[in-house]
């Protein structure tokens, strides 16, 4: 390339810089930042402090009662109980019964 | 949560580069003041989670395309439907109000000249609306926003060799246009 080309591409680089950089020249009305600053007040909605507390339904009351009631029935068939293996077998289907509704009310309490 | 003074102030900040980067990205003034406010309310929709300045413009700046994108997609939607009666963009930029502003001053420029770069200029705009949106965008950080790489990168969610490929691809192309047009590019 000569000398005089590549002159010429150089201000053909800045010409287009020049045309690329150039800011259009936009005026918004006065009044326009009150104007957005009310408008998006207006649109968010008030936050409240604290969330709505939700009430457990029927279905998790009644299946709570149940436990309990299943629980005392099979606590009573452990005091009954004549074998070491059937005592066992019974104790260790009330602890479980017990982390269940450990479990459960824990979900009911913290994560409502 | 921000009061109605403190949002003001932000808008005041913010407002004129939002309003001058969607008329580059649209290549139209007309609906810049409605789309300028939809800009801050989503801004100030997700503002919460953001820290200093730096991060809010950034955000701005992301918000804006993204805002640009969606009236352009919508408006050729809307051409698609009807038959358009809006004007070119020739004859918008002759329009009252939309005009160039030198950041570089013109020493001494006869007529002539302020014509040629008046031409040129519009010749740019014009060929600048061919681009993609990602390289417009790219392009219009850079130049006319004064961005960095890795400010434009965070900007728009892109890495950085995309950002470079972008804006060399852009101006490769825009050099293209206006070697077609016959307009500044000496051929």
């Amino acid at each position: 390339m000569s000398e005089l080309e590549d002159q010429h591409a150089k201000q053909d680089e800045a010409q287009l810089t020049r045309a690329l950089g150039r800011r259009p020249s936009v005026t918004l009305p006065a009044g326009f930042a009150a104007r957005v600053a009310a408008a998006s007040l207006a649109a968010t909605p008030p936050r409240s402090v604290r969330p709505a507390r939700r009430h457990p339904g029927f279905g998790v009351t009644v299946a709570v009662a149940a436990m309990v009631l299943l629980l005392a029935l099979m606590v009573r068939f452990a005091v009954g109980a004549s074998g070491t293996l059937p005592i066992y077998a019974e104790l260790t289907l009330c602890t479980e019964f017990l982390c269940l509704l450990g479990g459960l009310l824990y979900l009911r309490v913290f994560t409502a | 949560m921000l009061t109605a003074s403190e949002l003001e102030q932000l808008v005041g900040e913010h407002q004129a580069m939002v309003a001058r980067l969607l008329v580059r990205l649209l290549g139209t003034q007309e609906g810049v003041q409605d789309l300028a406010q939809e800009c801050f309310l989503r801004l100030f929709r997700g503002l919460e989670g953001f820290r200093g300045e730096a991060q809010v413009r950034t955000y701005l700046y992301r918000i804006v395309v993204n805002v640009a994108h969606d009236a352009r997609r919508q408006r050729a939607q809307q051409q698609r439907r009807t038959v358009s009666l809006s004007e070119p963009l020739d004859a918008v930029a002759d329009q009252d109000g939309f005009c160039w502003e030198d950041r570089l001053a013109h020493g001494g420029a006869n007529a002539e000249q302020q014509l040629q770069e008046r031409e040129f200029q519009q010749a740019v705009e014009a060929a600048m609306a061919q681009l993609s949106e990602p390289e417009r965008a790219v392009l219009v950080l850079y130049h006319q926003e004064e961005q960095s790489y890795q400010e434009i990168a965070a900007a728009l969610a892109l890495p950085i060799n995309t950002v470079r490929t972008h804006l060399h691809r852009a101006r490769s192309r825009l050099r293209g246009l206006l070697q077609v047009e016959g307009k500044g590019v000496r051929v």
